[in-house]
């Protein structure tokens, strides 16, 4: 549900403007309303945060320590990120060595067998002989840059030369031995310059070495390069902890120093006073005002102001049993609402795991993902995201189970060839199809009734008659076409063909009349599209009866064939399965709720409450704007951006 | 020869249906993933907006299904 706000005008004296600003950052229960577009941070302290947290980004810091003013946190900086810039340099050089020997390696080993004894001869003794070697890695996939060299070296150097090429597999870098008179070196580095092409990097450790002692030494730098980046990064780790625990409370205060900076510019100044408006829980106003006058005395003034003079853009505050947060959060997915929306966290928290365990409807794989589900949730993970998807993934797997035993399925059929009875129909059978879609179709008309009805009443609220009688005017529709095929098909008494019509009649003018000019072309389109989101259930019959025969087809072949193949085939397609019905109905459920449901009566397009001081206390690296709310709903605790008080 | 006809009509329904929302997807699909690259508080619309074609197959179902509860119990 969502939390009602009132506005606050707080008038004080200017020179106070911060101390008022800290209190109420402190306090996490106001939002400064934007008058203005907001300031930037001041570049000296915008420079200092980001020179601050890209050095705590090399770090897992919780500690706090002691605050740095701003001198000496830009003398503690000044020092450390030179040794910083310098060890992350050599630890990207070594990445990217270790990167390319591996090429480099396949390459020339793939070279050896072709000149086995020139693969021995190093420098100095091809120099004795008046020669020099050059080793080449060529990235030529489409094998033009090989024939293009091997021609112009023949033109340049005619016959006084040897090229070796050779590639470990097609397509992979080409490796090239090239012996030359040594005279013709520098011509032919002119040539590879010309043509961009580089020559293997070999490192001057061993530089001059024979073409088998290079491919050698390679692969012992090979072996040594992950300890060569262990050290650089316990280097990084010697040099940035000693400071990280100061420079991490450091970069808090300097977050909340660009927090005020940027309040502060929405504030309306006088020469002498300063006066702020903000977005405050209507039942926290008091201890706003108490906070305010226990900072600044009788130097300020707290005015409440009425609901006529609130800003059009007001924020939300949704407050939601901390079980619907996963919920909030994917109603959030779609948009937040806006002011004068109902909240629908509660109705999508009852209502998608229902859909979800309709559609896969499996003792066993309902067990499985309640026990995944409570796994993750309970498990200590930092992630709070990973907790909330288990807890979506239990309650699916717990209407799946209550599903399962209506259906009478435990992996597919093997439950019901065990004999396992079906409470209520066995998906699997010759006469399931018929309750399955009638089954479907009561719930998207239930569900889109619903949805309806909200929709009539938000009009009714919000002073929209036509809204309202389109509404009205569906519904009526509806209820008409349920008499009609009640009638028609259910055995419903003859008495009730006319109230049916009646309503189908009436429902049909009320909806082209909220229309109003292109009523004729636009009621109808619209009773079609409620027509159409119904028939948009039956959804939940066929992704229902998709699961049910791919856990068929994986029985069938497991009674195929010996037992402990058939076994892990079995196993194998219902694992497939299993992972399509944690996907497949998430999304189908999903989508019924933003399309079918919410759009009865969801406008969106809300802007969560972002309390001054919220973004500071959850900092950058948190994993999502919105906060988990405190357990006890009415509890006076300060508030995260758009969770609950 | 009759049933079989009942089934491969069933089938088609479905299938022709499928191949539209999944023309229709692909099209939708590469253009939000674009749009939640630039975007990602966009999630949700591109969601709503690449499951809207499922209706096609849903309908394709419906039709299937009364080629085969209609036509098929006779």
């Amino acid at each position: 549900m969502m939390v009602p706000l009132t506005q606050l005008e707080v008038v004080g004296l200017r020179p106070r403007l911060d101390d008022a600003l800290t209190a109420l950052q402190e306090l996490r229960l106001a939002e400064v309303v934007t008058v203005v577009d907001p300031g930037e941070t001041p570049p000296d302290l915008a420079d200092l945060i980001a020179r601050t947290d890209a050095v705590m980004a090399l770090v897992d810091q919780s500690a706090v320590g002691a605050v740095l003013s701003d001198t000496a946190l830009r003398t503690t900086l000044d020092h450390v990120e030179p040794q910083v810039s310098k060890l992350l340099a050599e630890e990207e050089e070594l990445r990217g060595e270790a990167d390319a020997l591996p090429r480099s390696i396949a390459a020339l080993d793939a070279l050896q067998p072709l000149v086995p004894e020139l693969g021995r001869l190093d420098d100095r003794e091809l120099a004795n002989m008046g020669l020099a070697s050059m080793a080449l890695v060529l990235d030529d996939p489409d094998l033009r840059i090989v024939p293009e060299l091997t021609r112009q070296l023949a033109e340049l150097l005619g016959r006084g030369h040897l090229m070796v090429t050779s590639t470990a597999n097609p397509g992979s870098p080409v490796g090239c031995l090239l012996v030359l008179r040594r005279g013709d070196l520098p011509e032919v580095h002119a040539l590879l310059g010309t043509e961009r092409i580089v020559e293997v990097g070999v490192p001057a450790a061993y530089a001059g070495k024979s073409l088998r002692a290079t491919v050698e030494a390679m692969r012992e730098r090979l072996v040594a390069l992950p300890g060569e980046r262990d050290r650089v990064q316990a280097q990084l780790a010697a040099t940035v902890t000693p400071v990280a625990a100061s420079l991490h409370a450091t970069l808090t205060v300097l977050r909340a120093r660009a927090e005020r900076a940027v309040a502060a510019t929405q504030a309306d100044l006088s020469s002498r006073t300063f006066t702020l408006r903000l977005w405050v829980p209507s039942k926290q106003t008091a201890r706003v005002e108490q906070a305010l006058t226990d900072r600044l005395g009788p130097a300020v003034a707290v005015e409440r102001l009425d609901t006529a003079t609130r800003a059009e853009d007001q924020p939300v505050l949704l407050r939601n049993r901390p079980g619907w947060q996963p919920f909030q959060q994917l109603v959030g997915l779609l948009s937040w609402p806006a002011r004068g929306d109902l909240d629908p966290t509660g109705l999508t928290a009852l209502v998608l795991p229902l859909f979800f365990g309709v559609m896969v409807g499996d003792v066993v794989y309902g067990a499985i993902l309640l026990a995944a589900g409570w796994w993750l949730r309970t498990r200590r993970s930092k992630k709070r995201t990973i907790g909330e998807v288990g807890r979506v993934m239990a309650l699916g797997g717990a209407w799946t189970v209550l599903f399962g035993v209506l259906y009478g399925e435990a992996l597919g059929s093997l439950g019901h060839s065990l004999g396992m009875p079906a409470l209520w129909f066995y998906r699997g059978g010759p006469t399931a199809l018929q309750p399955l879609l009638l089954f479907s179709l009561a719930i998207g008309l239930v569900h889109v009734v619903l949805g309806l009805l909200l929709g009539a009443w938000t009009a009714a609220r919000g002073h929209h008659p036509r809204r309202l009688a389109s509404k009205v005017g569906t519904l009526l529709v509806l209820a008409g076409l349920f008499g009609l095929a009640g009638v028609a098909a259910a055995g419903f008494p003859a008495k009730v063909l006319t109230p049916a019509v009646a309503a189908l009649v009436i429902g049909v003018v009320v909806a082209c009349v909220s229309q109003g000019a292109l009523g004729l072309l636009l009621g109808p389109l619209d009773l079609l599209g409620a027509f159409g989101n119904v028939l948009s259930y039956l959804r939940l019959a066929a992704v229902g009866l998709a699961s049910t025969y791919l856990a068929e087809v994986a029985n069938q072949l497991g009674a195929r064939g010996p037992l402990l193949l058939g076994l892990l085939v079995a196993t194998l397609f219902h694992a497939l399965n299993l992972a399509l019905a944690a996907f497949s109905p998430t999304i189908q459920a999903l989508r019924l709720h933003y399309v079918e449901f919410f759009g009865q009566f969801y406008e969106g397009g809300g802007r969560l409450f972002a309390p001054l001081g919220g973004s500071v206390a959850q900092g950058p690296e948190s994993e999502s704007v919105i906060a988990v709310p405190s357990p006890a709903t009415t509890s006076p605790e300060p508030v995260s951006a758009g969770s609950a008080v | 020869m009759e049933l079989g006809l009942i089934a491969l009509a069933a089938g088609l329904a479905v299938g022709l249906a499928a191949l539209a929302t999944g023309y229709a997807q692909a099209r939708i699909g590469a253009a939000a993933m674009g749009a939640v690259a630039e975007k990602p508080e966009l999630t949700g619309r591109a969601v709503l907006l690449v499951a809207i074609p499922e209706t096609l197959v849903i309908l394709g179902f419906a039709v299937a299904a009364m080629i085969i509860l209609l036509l098929g119990g006779k």
